[in-house]
């Protein structure tokens, strides 16, 4: 008797208030901590794949190519983990509440962000990302005082390509700098 | 005046298969939520079907192990004219976390002819519903 009214009970209830969900018409608002789709934040990127590294599905790659790095993220080989987000150290990929992902084209299933590459000073083919760079001199600035190292000195070393900087007229200046680390 | 018929009797019921390929389950399990009374496919005129000839709409889920991909062409062969195929879940989009493993046979879109993509994993019943939808609205 007792489920018979509480069948009932549900029936007419439903009839006011339906169970179902209106999706389409009204849209669904995840709960939070919901794992959507990774979007990349352009400005905060440095390009040091990172991200790259750690997907367990190898959803992100890159590729250097006309003075950019294009970082490129495969919706349909992502499985929405959180790991990018875990482990950039900028904080430039996060994981959004998008899910409504369906695409008629397997290519546009993607999200996409370039970073300049900085030119080499010698040769002048670009080799590493600029921005990179910057935050990683900003990272040893204090290790560079401690050691009386202009900025603009590290930088100078490191604007140089790897294969021109073991040449024979680049090694004696940076021997002399590595010297003066190991003291 | 036929063709309208046709064409809007195939927009208010296409009737889907599901085939699971070779994966984790998840992506079965939310197909199988999506037809549940909460999220309630039926509104779209949407009809579970177990035989492929009786299916407008294939909706393969999981990734395309070297064991299915006959039994999968097979079941395409079966299916009557028009038909759409549908990738759910980024197995079946490009091999989500087994792309590398001994077993994988490529991504759907190499054995199939897709219609309509899906990435998540798993996407959501929603997400479900906005493919079909987006799907019934090319046809
Ligand atoms: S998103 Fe983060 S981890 Fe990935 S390349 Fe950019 S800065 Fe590096
Ligand atoms: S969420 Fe996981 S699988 Fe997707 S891009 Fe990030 S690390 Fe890779
Ligand atoms: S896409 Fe993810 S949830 Fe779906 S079958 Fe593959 S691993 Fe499982």
């Amino acid at each position: 008797m007792a489920l018979k009214r509480h069948i009932i009970f549900e029936a007419l209830r439903s009839l006011v208030n339906p169970f179902t969900t209106k999706y389409p018409k009204r849209p669904y608002i995840p709960q939070e901590g919901f794992r959507g789709a990774a979007e990349y934040e352009g400005d905060k990127c440095v390009g040091c794949g990172a991200c790259s590294q750690v997907c367990p599905t190898g959803a992100i790659t890159y590729e250097d190519s006309g003075g950019y790095r294009r970082l490129r993220l495969d919706y349909g080989v992502c499985s929405f983990c959180g790991r990018c987000e875990e482990t950039c150290p900028w904080g430039a990929i996060y994981l959004t509440e998008k899910y409504e992902l369906a695409v008629y084209d397997r290519s546009e299933a993607q999200t996409c962000v370039d970073i300049p590459l900085f030119e080499c000073t010698h040769c002048g083919r670009p080799f590493f990302p600029s921005s990179q760079m910057m935050a990683s001199i900003e990272k040893v600035d204090e290790t560079l005082r401690k050691y009386g190292i202009a900025r603009e000195e590290l930088a100078r070393l490191i604007q140089i390509c790897p294969a021109c900087s073991f040449t024979v007229d680049n090694m004696p200046e940076r021997r002399m700098f590595m010297r003066r680390l190991v003291r | 005046m036929l063709e309208t018929i046709r064409s809007l009797a195939r927009r208010k019921s296409p009737w889907i298969m599901h085939v699971p390929c070779g994966g984790c389950n998840g992506c079965d399990i939310e197909v199988v939520a999506a037809l549940t009374p909460k999220f309630d496919v039926e509104r779209f005129g949407v009809l579970q079907k177990g035989s492929p000839r009786h299916a407008d709409i294939l909706l393969v889920t999981g990734v395309v192990t070297a064991q299915v991909v006959d039994r999968l062409k097979r079941i395409y062969d079966l299916t009557p004219n028009p038909k759409f195929v549908v990738a759910f879940g980024s197995c079946a989009v490009d091999g989500d976390i087994f792309r590398e493993a001994y077993g994988f046979a490529g991504p759907l879109d190499k054995v199939l002819p897709v219609d309509m993509y899906v990435p998540g994993c798993p996407p959501r019943p929603e997400a479900l519903i906005d493919g079909l939808n987006k799907l019934l609205r090319k046809l």
